[in-house]
């Protein structure tokens, strides 16, 4: 298989449409990928549409440490050559001004922070033992900014920089880079905003530089490639903005708030 | 490697150090390449490796510290070669340490500003219009983490790096439209003028490689070189206005103000 991830395991936590277009770029490159969701038959249909078996599905709460690092655990076990893990497990935001928002809506959104860490934990043997592995989270630009009636996702969002820089800094010396991706996608979701309200849909589209959404698979799943490949050796505690430059460009909408 | 198979890349500063090291990367990944400095010998002896690499590559000598010749520079590269995709404006003067009170920290950083603010927004100026018309292009300007801390003595070199900063974001957004990407890299790597400032104290060179989150220093062509064509790639192409530290982690943990410019400072 050639490709800039040939023969490489690959695992990835979270088979939303961006984990979907991240696998699907993942496979291009010739990497073998383990698919994981909270959803079985959704990791399935990802898993499904790959070419040639690349990849695998299994089901496990990504809300729940425990099950998650079990799940990692057993799975890397059976890789012999893992060497890159993805993490994309933000879950779905909880909208509500501040004051509304109970501790069940920061425990349901940091529990998942809280599997990303174990399942860290119980991939790094294998990733350190692959001689130069790699860990790539999903963020959001919530978590790099913050936006209104957010408080439990923003704080969830925050905390994967934190825990990207942890591991930054602890895991460097096992040759492991950590990094974290901002991604500005085009999803199903975003679709559905701008057909309820065009005109704020298309005043942000105007104010990213590249004047569009990314790709699922070519611009998410090429940045992951990137960290993931010879580029990214020395690239290490980073927040990098696959975002078209949104992030240099201006007011972060929250097309969430005008439903 | 990526595949830079038919893009043309112009790289400022390429006869030495971190130039070089990207020169020789994009060259590998198939880039045609056009070398820049202001010394013929130096340049040929990095030509010579390029071309040993089966590279389609050139020498153009210029200062790109002179506005004329920044634009030249880039104009000569498309007349050459019939296009330009890949502006890698790595060329930049280190002024020597000085105390901010000290005369000469002026000219200083006129100096330093020439060399890398303004000759990145020259070639940048004449290159984008062709950019445009080939219906994109990629931009890599160098900033430093010295500029992020504010390393002590060095106030020309470190306003210079985070003012090209500022230029990146900028030019990102005015020339996005234009499917041009602008990116700058924080780089950490092993280079003529980083070996010199750990001349003096071998012992330096070491402790920072022991705080470095990887525990050592950045190589010019494979983690330098090997960021800036993942930058330059199709991997990349939906990243513009980011400031990228090279450096394996060394930013997280903060930088130690090792400069000193002899007894002065330890007063």
């Amino acid at each position: 298989m050639n490709g800039l991830l040939a023969n490489q395991d690959a695992l990835l936590l979270g088979a939303d449409a961006v984990g979907a277009g991240i696998a699907a770029r993942l496979a291009r490159e010739g990497a073998r990928i383990m698919v994981i969701d909270d959803d079985r038959e959704r990791a399935e249909q990802v898993a499904g549409s790959l070419p040639d078996a690349a990849a695998m599905a299994v089901g496990c709460d990504l809300s729940d440490p425990q099950a998650t690092w079990r799940t990692v655990d057993d799975l890397a076990a059976g890789l012999p050559a893992l060497a890159l893990l993805v993490l994309n497990v933000l879950g779905t935001p909880y909208v509500a001004p501040l004051e509304s928002q109970e501790d069940i809506a920061f425990g349901k959104s940091l529990s998942r922070v809280r599997a990303a860490a174990q399942a860290m934990r119980a991939a790094v043997p294998k990733l350190e033992a692959s001689g130069g592995g790699r860990i790539v989270f999903l963020g959001h630009r919530y978590g790099r900014t913050v936006n209104e009636g957010l408080a439990a996702y923003n704080t969830a969002a925050w905390a994967l920089i934190g825990l990207t820089r942890s591991a930054a800094a602890e895991w460097g010396r096992l040759k492991i880079s950590t990094n974290l991706i901002v991604p500005f996608a085009q999803t199903a979701e975003l679709e559905a905003y701008r057909a309820r309200r065009p005109r704020l849909i298309d005043t942000l589209m105007e104010q990213i530089p590249l004047r569009r959404a990314g790709d699922v698979e070519e611009d998410i799943g090429g940045a992951v490639v990137f960290l993931a490949g010879a580029g990214g050796a020395f690239i290490n505690g980073e927040i990098v903005c696959a975002d078209g430059g949104q992030h240099i460009a201006g007011p972060v909408l929250n097309p969430g708030k005008f439903r | 490697m990526s595949n830079l198979q038919g893009r043309v890349a112009l790289v400022t500063g390429a006869t030495q150090g971190l130039g070089e090291g990207i020169a020789l990367r994009l060259a590998s990944c198939g880039a045609q390449v056009a070398i820049n400095g202001r010394s013929e010998q130096k340049g040929a002896r990095v030509l010579a490796a390029l071309r040993a690499r089966g590279a389609r590559a050139e020498f153009l000598r210029a200062d790109v510290s002179e506005r004329a010749q920044a634009r030249q520079l880039v104009h000569r590269t498309v007349e050459i070669f019939g296009r330009i995709d890949i502006l890698i404006n790595n060329a930049q003067t280190v002024p020597p340490l000085l105390e901010s009170l000290e005369d000469g920290v002026d000219e200083h950083i006129g100096t330093a500003m020439a060399s890398g603010l303004y000759a990145s927004l020259w070639t940048s100026q004449a290159a984008a219009p062709r950019m445009r018309e080939q219906g994109g292009g990629r931009i890599v300007n160098f900033a430093s983490i010295n500029g992020v801390f504010g390393s002590k003595y060095g106030a020309a070199y470190n306003a210079t790096k985070e003012s090209i900063r500022a230029l990146t974001r900028t030019l990102a957004n005015e020339w996005g439209p234009w499917g041009i990407t602008v990116n700058v890299v924080l780089p950490a790597g092993l280079s003529p003028s980083y070996e010199a400032f750990y001349k003096d104290d071998p012992n330096k060179a070491d402790a920072v490689a022991k705080l470095n989150p990887m525990r050592r220093h950045g190589r010019a062509e494979e983690d330098i070189g090997a960021a800036v064509v993942g930058l330059v790639s199709d991997e990349a192409r939906f990243i513009t206005g980011q400031s990228l530290y090279v450096d394996g982690g060394l930013h997280l943990l903060g930088l130690p103000q090792l400069h000193s410019i002899g007894v002065r400072s330890r007063s």
